[in-house]
């Protein structure tokens, strides 16, 4: 989401500079007595004086932009997941990269007795933990539970996040 | 500093785009919308059968040239700004700021390369307990530097006890040093497996 916001924000922001200065020079050039450098204003001139509103040609570039705008702001409107989880501190702002949190925690969990892999996803109020086993006899979410917690705990975080466990059975 | 719900989420380049993004679309939705409303009639059927330029509009402008003119060109003068900032903006995330931190006493200047002391910052951290490697760089202006801090740490390392050692005492150094009054710190951890490169001073 953040990369695709910056390669947007470079696209708009390349629009806005290139096409405020093609205009700005347009003006400037049609004050000196010259004809269209790049943009066919006198086109686009004579097809405003004829064309109307309720046309085919003006609703479709309305409807484009319209769509075009409210595909962006539903894009800001969703809350990316968090880059990293914030710490307590007492002046600088701190926090731990949720990416290698979820990686520790996969690993912790992966590393118990009876777990065969273990997937974590951290959001902004609890840790999702996905362990697969291939033991049916034994309730190992307890366990898996107490690893995550562990991790959390060591990273400073086991206050601040709740922890989901999944336990599910490797059918391989 | 009571952590808000999350740090580093969104960095001051991230909400800018951001704003900048929400604020264009919905210029663009604004100006599609009305088209669309006005096309379909809901300002009424003559409205809607009006050409695009309305006369009105072009009688206007011809009474009005100059000033019109010099607006418009000036107008897309201020557009053409908006997106250069934009733009630089951009490549000022991606490329450290020179920061001037010269100190000018009675008998000379010191000069303090800003690089250099985030270097000598990150091999102070990394000389702690559980941390596999440390980087740094100094960021804001000459009025309101700010420092930060990714640090990569062993799974085992206790996070809040390392992050009080660094503010206490890495933190407090590098201000000291670089004689501040106040430095605002960013501080991530990313726990890896990396053994920890600790070295004895």
């Amino acid at each position: 989401m953040r990369i695709a916001n910056r390669v947007l924000a470079v696209a708009v922001a390349l629009v806005l500079a290139g096409g405020g200065l093609l205009i700005a020079a347009e003006i400037a050039w049609a004050a000196l007595g010259h004809g269209p450098l790049v943009i066919p204003y006198n086109d686009w001139y004579a097809r405003a004086r004829v064309d109307r509103w309720d046309t085919a040609g003006p609703r479709s570039l309305f409807l484009v932009l319209a769509v075009a705008g409210l595909v962006v702001v539903a894009l800001q409107l969703v809350r990316p997941r968090p880059r990293s989880v914030a710490l307590q501190s007492r002046c600088a702002r701190a926090g731990v990269s949720r990416r290698a949190l979820e990686q520790a925690v996969a690993r912790r969990v992966g590393a118990q007795d009876g777990i065969v892999s273990a997937k974590a996803a951290v959001d902004r109020r609890r840790v999702r933990v996905v362990a697969v086993t291939r033991r049916a006899e034994v309730d190992l979410r307890p366990r898996v539970e107490q690893a995550a917690r562990a991790s959390l705990q060591h990273a400073g975080l086991d206050e601040n996040l709740a922890v989901a466990v999944k336990v599910e059975r490797d059918r391989s | 500093m009571t952590g808000q719900a999350i740090t580093g989420a969104t960095n001051r380049a991230d909400r800018r785009n951001r704003a900048g993004l929400v604020l264009t679309a919905l210029i663009l939705t604004a100006v599609g919308g009305y088209g669309l409303a006005r096309g379909w009639g809901a300002f009424g059927d003559t409205a809607a059968s009006d050409p695009l330029l309305a006369e009105s509009w072009r009688t206007f402008v011809g009474r009005n040239q100059t000033p019109f003119w010099a607006g418009a060109a000036l107008a897309s003068l201020l557009l053409a700004w908006i997106g250069l900032r934009w733009l630089r903006a951009q490549l000022a995330e991606s490329t450290p700021r020179r920061i001037d931190l010269t100190h000018h006493g009675d008998g000379g200047a010191t000069v303090i390369m800003p690089a250099g002391a985030a270097q000598a910052l990150a091999a102070d951290v990394e000389r702690y307990g559980g941390v596999a490697s440390a980087s740094a760089r100094l960021t804001g202006d000459q009025d309101a530097p700010e420092v930060d801090l990714r640090v990569d740490v062993a799974d085992s390392c206790n996070v809040p006890a390392l992050l009080a050692r660094i503010e206490d005492d890495a933190l407090e150094r590098f201000r000291r040093a670089l004689d501040l009054e106040a430095l605002d710190a960013n501080v991530e951890f990313r726990l890896t497996t990396t053994p920890s490169r600790r070295r004895v001073r």
